[in-house]
């Protein structure tokens, strides 16, 4: 497929994502302020159980009777949490909002039992599909999130958190926020509508101090968090809403590593770099230890690194071993290939109305657990060479992590510079320390 | 040759047979035929069940090469990880005719007609890298009644070293020939793979390594071969039911129609041996037919009278017992091409410099064959401190059981167990 095919394709979900970043962002820092960070989820699930008496009713997902179950499911929640509020002294508010989200998700599940496909259902509730939104939809949340949006920006001061607010102007905010949550999730999913709403909140509080700086720098992370997901998500066929959730995460750690940054570009490069290093030289230190002690264990560090760059292993693997490695990797793919092709086989003779008869399909089925019994036997060939050429070399192998790591360790080079060593060396009451100039 | 062209090799050469039937590949370098692959898909293997009626995976002409590819047991279930209760749970159907084996074929070899000899010459063998050995708790196997609890090991076999660390410290050598090997039986209809039979089949004959060339009777046109029951290393006896079972990447053989030369038996030879068998449920008439066997080639190859070859026999011939657990036992003789050329015929009594020895004497061969693996599988469990359901495995794969002195005064088995086994790879004695 080529760039322009795959810009095509990935458009509306790119712009659904955007649009949701921008409405979302917004209502993440609310929530962060309050301090009430699962309210979304505990919504989106009341908002969930809305979806499905309405699916249990008969009503299709995503129909209009849907949408308007969920949507007043998700004002009665937001009803709740206004007016619990109050009891905030004696009972914290995210207890109301864990009960809140377990009732709805039971209550889900106790409906879902009784309806035919309800397993699809919950899986589509929780991920979402936003790969298939359709203009449509989008021309249809496009005025809600305005409307939502010009009342959140004309009302932003009695909408923000302050203490003791009156209940109406809370009210206002949480059904606000449930009607936002009713449709994004309908689109997006609930994990990926909690994505959405307190990652971006998170990274903007954790760079800037001003709003609208915290405001604009979630809205730059949940955009490069969204592109970054949906072209992964289609590079290697992965589930879109799972990926991005994860996109989202990786972002927040990326931007956690390089929160020293704020404190000055050079101080807090050097900050970063020096904790990279020091993060680094344990992970390796630990690493070598680890590969000494139990070289055939999982080796986690190694593992990702051959991963990353599978020519690293040959550095301890004899020649055969690598003939064998290699040997089984490629055997390892034709049987994937092949299962591939027994199960295109039984699609087309289902979509050619050819049915197979029962013994034809007994073997087939029979063969489909063979090929990935198979790549499972060539998988343990390649764990087994691995694990053999680790024992061998898990002295040299283990050592030389070890050397790295010390080599890398932030601080170590400094003390021991010839300059600092004489001045340790005088101030230990030597005269001329050997190598010494004077 | 990249990476991609390596993948795009192997799905061609599985893609071969989706027809079911294989592509010339090339022609033959070294023989006079065309080389022909035939890789174990779906279409061209079968789960425990032979039948005449199969349509060919293949058809080639005398002299030609099939480079094939075998499955392990169950259509490959038994891999690394998989648990005993998984494997026994594993069925195709309720067909109990069925054995365990897959096997890859059949091979249609033009003007192969009923009457002819198909000269069937293994010129390379290639094991996966990974097998197994199973005891079978008190289902089958020789001592089902001893041996209650059941026992899966799973091996790694290293193909470079050409050696198999059985057990912690205990390498067993790498010796990879085909379990099963034969011809379609003249009788229509499905049958089993387990037993053998003058069809060949499942003769668990350790000896038909790379190498060796296989004589089979013809009884349906076309002579129809499967193979499977790959095995990396098997003892003589195979006393818990299994080898170091495995599946081969290549089995490699050259087909030959041989014309006017009658046989009613599998034979095969190898550079300086001709090697009988003997296949039946009792274990003194399968030695008997061994020994009928061998007198009928010696008097053939070497021009004796009938009475005369016979006498012969005992003198020359080196039995060994092939299995005792496939319901159709076997024994197998080599007998040396050359005149006065002798087997090795030594039949230790005792503990030698080089091998862990037992010695039965009874009446039935198949109560000497008792004793003495059952004494050896005790004495190794002994001496070596190792758990007696690990013992019964190791004999399984390594014991070597040899026919002794037969007559009047009974039947005699000497159990062989090499110390070698013992040496890690490189400080192996010759």
């Amino acid at each position: 497929m080529s760039f322009s095919d795959a810009a095509a394709f990935l458009a509306l979900p790119l712009a659904a994502s955007l649009i949701l970043v921008a409405i979302h962002a917004w209502f993440g820092l609310q929530v962060l302020a309050r301090g009430v960070i699962f309210v979304d989820l505990a919504l989106a699930q009341v908002a969930a159980l809305g979806a499905t008496v309405a699916f249990a009713l008969g009503h299709p997902p995503q129909s209009a009777a849907s949408m308007a179950w969920s949507l007043g499911f998700t004002l009665a929640g937001a009803l709740v949490l206004a007016f619990t509020r109050s009891w905030s002294g004696r009972i914290p508010q995210e207890a109301l909002i864990g009960i809140l989200y377990v009732v709805a998700a039971a209550a889900g599940f106790l409906l879902i039992e009784q309806a035919p496909q309800g397993a699809e259902h919950v899986k589509q509730l929780l991920t979402g599909n936003i790969v298939t939104v359709g203009a449509a939809e989008l021309k249809s949340i496009m005025p809600l999130y305005a409307a939502v949006g010009a009342l959140a920006w004309g009302l932003r001061s009695k909408l923000a958190h302050r203490a003791g607010a009156h209940w109406a102007w809370e009210l206002l905010f949480y059904a606000a926020f449930g009607v936002v949550v009713t449709s994004s999730v309908a689109i997006a999913g609930v994990l990926l509508v909690f994505s959405f709403l307190i990652i971006p909140a998170a990274i903007g509080v954790l760079w800037a101090e001003r709003p609208a700086m915290q405001l604009a720098l979630g809205w730059l992370a949940g955009v490069l968090a969204s592109i970054a997901g949906l072209l992964i998500s289609f590079r290697f066929n992965l589930p879109t809403g799972a990926t991005m959730v994860c996109a989202f995460g990786a972002v927040l750690v990326l931007a956690g590593i390089a929160s020293p940054l704020r404190t000055g570009p050079l101080r807090g490069l050097g900050r970063a770099a020096r904790m990279a290093r020091a993060l680094l030289a344990a992970a390796l230190a630990l690493s070598g230890l680890w590969l000494i002690a139990a070289p055939r264990a999982d080796q986690p560090l190694l593992d990702g690194a051959e991963y990353l760059f599978p020519s690293l292993r040959w550095s301890y693997m004899t020649g055969a071993e690598r003939e064998i490695h290699e040997d089984a990797k490629l055997q390892a793919e034709r049987y994937r290939h092949e299962t591939d092709r027994l199960n295109e086989r039984e699609r087309r003779s289902r979509w050619e109305d050819r049915n197979m008869d029962e013994t034809e399909l007994r073997r087939l089925s029979s063969f489909l657990k063979s090929y990935n019994e198979m790549r499972k036997g060539e998988e343990f060939v390649m764990r087994e060479v691995r694990a053999r050429a680790r024992v061998r070399e898990r002295w040299p192998l283990g050592g030389a992590m070890l050397l790295a790591a010390l080599l890398i360790v932030p601080g170590l080079f400094s003390r021991l510079r010839p300059a600092a060593l004489r001045a340790a060396l005088r101030a230990r009451g030597y005269r001329n320390p050997p190598g010494g100039a004077s | 040759m990249n990476r991609l062209s390596k993948v795009l090799c192997a799905i061609v050469c599985a893609c071969a047979a989706v027809q079911a039937h294989a592509q010339a590949a090339a022609t033959a370098s070294g023989s006079r035929g065309k080389v022909y692959l035939l890789p174990a898909t779906l279409e061209n293997t079968q789960w425990g069940l032979y039948d005449n009626a199969t349509t060919p995976a293949l058809r080639i002409e005398s002299g030609d090469t099939v480079v094939m590819e075998t499955m392990n047991h169950a259509h490959d279930y038994w891999t690394p990880g998989r648990t005993l209760k998984e494997l026994l749970s594993r069925r195709m159907d309720d067909n109990k005719l069925r054995g365990p084996h897959s096997i890859t074929g059949p091979i249609y070899v033009n003007g192969a007609e009923p009457g002819d000899v198909l000269r069937v010459r293994i010129n390379k063998i290639v094991p996966r890298a990974y097998g197994y050995n199973i005891s079978l708790p008190g289902i089958a196997g020789q001592f089902p009644q001893l041996f209650k609890e059941g026992r899966l090991r799973y091996v790694y076999i290293d193909t470079d070293k050409r050696i198999i660390e059985y057990l912690p410290g205990i390498y067993v050598p790498l010796r990879p020939f085909p379990g099963l090997i034969g011809l379609a039986r003249q009788e229509p209809g499905a049958y089993s793979t387990r037993p053998p039979g003058e069809y060949g089949g499942n003769m668990d004959v350790r000896d038909l390594v790379a190498g060796t060339t296989l004589h089979l009777p013809v009884w349906v046109k076309g002579g129809l071969l499967w193979s499977g029951d790959a095995h990396a290393a098997q003892g003589n006896g195979e006393v818990n039911i299994s080898a170091v079972e495995t599946a081969f990447r290549e089995l490699n053989l050259t087909f030959d129609v041989i014309k006017g030369k009658s046989l009613d038996y599998p034979r095969a030879e190898t550079a300086t041996n001709w090697i009988t068998f003997g296949f039946d449920p009792d274990l003194d008439k399968a030695l008997d037919k061994a020994i009928e066997q061998t007198a009928k080639m010696l008097a053939e190859s070497h021009h004796v009278a009938a009475g005369k070859a016979r006498e012969l026999v005992a003198s020359i011939a080196d039995c060994r017992v092939s299995q005792v657990v496939n319901g159709t036992k076997g024994i197998h003789c080599f007998t040396p091409k050359k005149s006065g050329g002798k087997e090795d015929l030594s039949r230790p009594l005792k503990e030698t410099a080089t091998h862990f020895v037992t010695h039965a004497s009874e009446d039935t061969l198949a109560k000497a064959m008792d004793t003495a693996s059952l004494a050896m599988i005790d004495h190794i469990a002994k001496v070596k401190d190792i758990e007696r359901v690990d013992a019964y495995g190791l004999a399984s794969v390594a014991m070597d059981c040899r026919v002794g002195k037969w007559g009047a005064g009974g039947k005699n088995v000497h159990c062989l167990m090499p110390k070698s086994l013992w040496n890690a790879p490189g400080k192996r004695s010759s």
